[in-house]
């Protein structure tokens, strides 16, 4: 094995992979629902957005540093996912506990970021399907362009649901995922480690809300 | 003095290593809540023994919370219920008549049961033996004050060296990771100057050897730092983690 594969493939090596394409993604997250948020605007904000964007270099570029980081979080987060897995041993325990006095939400989201991560595999590529891949339909669709043809999906309360779902998990997911990547950077620090902890946790809710507002907005009409 | 207690206990009995376990349920009948755990169960042995039936192996030595040899799971607590304390050293008045114990070994495939509740823990030692040490000849003990550390930095590097090696850690993680001890262990050297020469190679080898024995990574649940009866701190995970990545990403180790 030369040194670089020894590094990556050790467990701070992939952890640092995984924190650092984590913490793009949540980059991602942020710029995306910026744009998202246009949607509460009557005007043609969102469709000159959406227009500008599919236009531009940003839209190439996004969808490359998205096709590099996302599978490269998941390879990462799955590798070591099973080595943890097996690392209980065969025999695990019969009564589960806890000795923490952190807060039981801070608690709980550590020890499902994991299973949040897998539900947003689904959550993505259904996503990306439903609008993405459908982009020329959605900026030719008479109702509205593409801001019409978003409300027309959202309005289903099946579909929804789902992305009131999507947007919940996602802020799940990041609720640990934030810190936890600074952490596996080695950022140990007796006041700005409590502040990055804080602010993770603040980001992710907000994103969270932010998601959800929109198929919220469009279900109550 | 002092109320007694009944109390049921479903422990885990494995008679050897490669024997398949299950859990047997004990009645434990007025025991005083003055005593510790391992009294108590010092009492039920002593019980078995009269019945003629093979006594719970479990491993203890100091009794003081010194050692680490004791320690196994109390209702899926580690070392028991209370913080910051080994099982040697808790005592049944945590409990409350009538309460119904769960009691079972170390998890975690680097600690292979031995025998009932006595978990082999050899691979803590070879973690150590991968770069837990000093390789230089130190010669006498240097003069007091000879050597300028100052007393924040000797105190912290001692929360470090407080960890008995006792596995709660391990055991608490739902990845059965090995980091705090490790890191614990990395982190005592690495605050104080006699450390400094052997930093980088001593964390690589020895967070490397950890992942080879079969522990797993850090999500950051943070349960080993409260199952630590020595209260080490997960910020020295932190500090070794950055060692680490320096010495592999910066040193090229
Ligand atoms: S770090 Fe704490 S829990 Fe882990 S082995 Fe050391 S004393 Fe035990
Ligand atoms: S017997 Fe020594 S620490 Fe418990």
């Amino acid at each position: 094995m030369s040194w670089l594969t020894r590094s990556l493939s050790s467990f701070s090596g992939r952890k640092l992979l995984a924190a650092v394409t984590g913490l793009v993604l949540v980059v991602f997250l942020i710029i995306h629902l910026l744009g998202n948020l246009q949607i509460f605007s009557d005007s043609d904000a969102f469709n000159h957005y959406a227009k500008a964007l599919h236009d531009g270099p940003l839209i190439l570029l996004g969808d490359i540093g998205l096709a590099i980081t996302f599978p490269l979080h998941m390879a990462m987060v799955i590798w070591l996912a099973i080595d943890n897995a097996r690392a209980r041993g065969p025999a695990g325990y019969k009564k589960h506990g806890t000795k923490q006095t952190r807060g039981f939400a801070s608690v709980l989201a550590s020890k499902t970021t994991l299973y949040g991560g897998l539900v947003l595999i689904a959550f993505t590529i259904i996503h990306v399907w439903h609008f993405r891949l459908h982009h020329e339909e959605m900026q030719a669709f008479a109702a509205g362009g593409n801001r019409g043809y978003v409300i027309q999906e959202l309005a289903n309360p099946g579909w929804g649901l789902l992305y009131i779902v999507g947007s919940l998990v996602v802020g799940w997911h990041i609720f640990h995922g934030i810190q936890a990547s600074f952490r596996s950077f080695g950022v140990n620090h007796p006041r700005y480690t409590p502040l990055i902890v804080r602010t993770g946790m603040g980001l992710a809710t907000v994103l969270a809300l932010g998601f959800a507002a929109i198929p919220v907005w469009i279900l109550l009409g | 003095m002092g109320d007694t207690i009944s109390l049921t206990l479903e422990v885990w009995r494995q008679p050897g290593p490669l024997a398949k376990g299950r859990f047997q349920t004990y009645e434990v009948k007025d025991v005083s809540q003055n005593i510790s755990f391992l009294e108590m169960l010092d009492l039920l042995n002593q019980r078995l023994i009269s019945e003629g039936i093979e006594p719970v192996h479990f491993e203890h030595d100091c009794r003081e919370g010194i050692c680490g040899s004791c320690g196994f799971m109390i209702n899926g607590q580690a070392h028991g219920p209370d913080l910051g304390t080994t099982v040697c050293q808790l005592h049944m008045r945590r409990f409350k008549n009538g309460d119904h114990l769960v009691v079972e070994p170390w998890r975690a495939r680097a600690f292979p049961v031995i025998r009932d509740l006595v978990v082999d823990r050899a691979s803590l030692d070879k973690i150590i033996a991968a770069g837990g040490y000093n390789s230089v000849n130190c010669g006498n003990a240097p003069d007091a004050n000879a050597m300028p550390i100052g007393r924040d930095t000797a105190e912290e590097a001692f929360d470090a060296a407080a960890c008995i090696g006792c596995g709660a850690c391990v055991a608490a993680c739902k990845n059965a990771s090995a980091m705090l001890f490790t890191s614990a262990k990395v982190g005592q050297l690495a605050m104080l100057p006699q450390g400094q020469p052997e930093r980088s190679h001593r964390v690589v080898r020895m967070y490397d050897e950890m992942q080879a024995l079969g522990f797993g990574a850090c999500s950051w649940t943070q349960d080993c730092e409260a199952a630590c009866p020595k209260e080490i701190s997960v910020k020295w995970i932190s500090r070794a983690k950055r060692d680490y990545l320096k010495a592999r990403f910066k040193e090229g180790l």
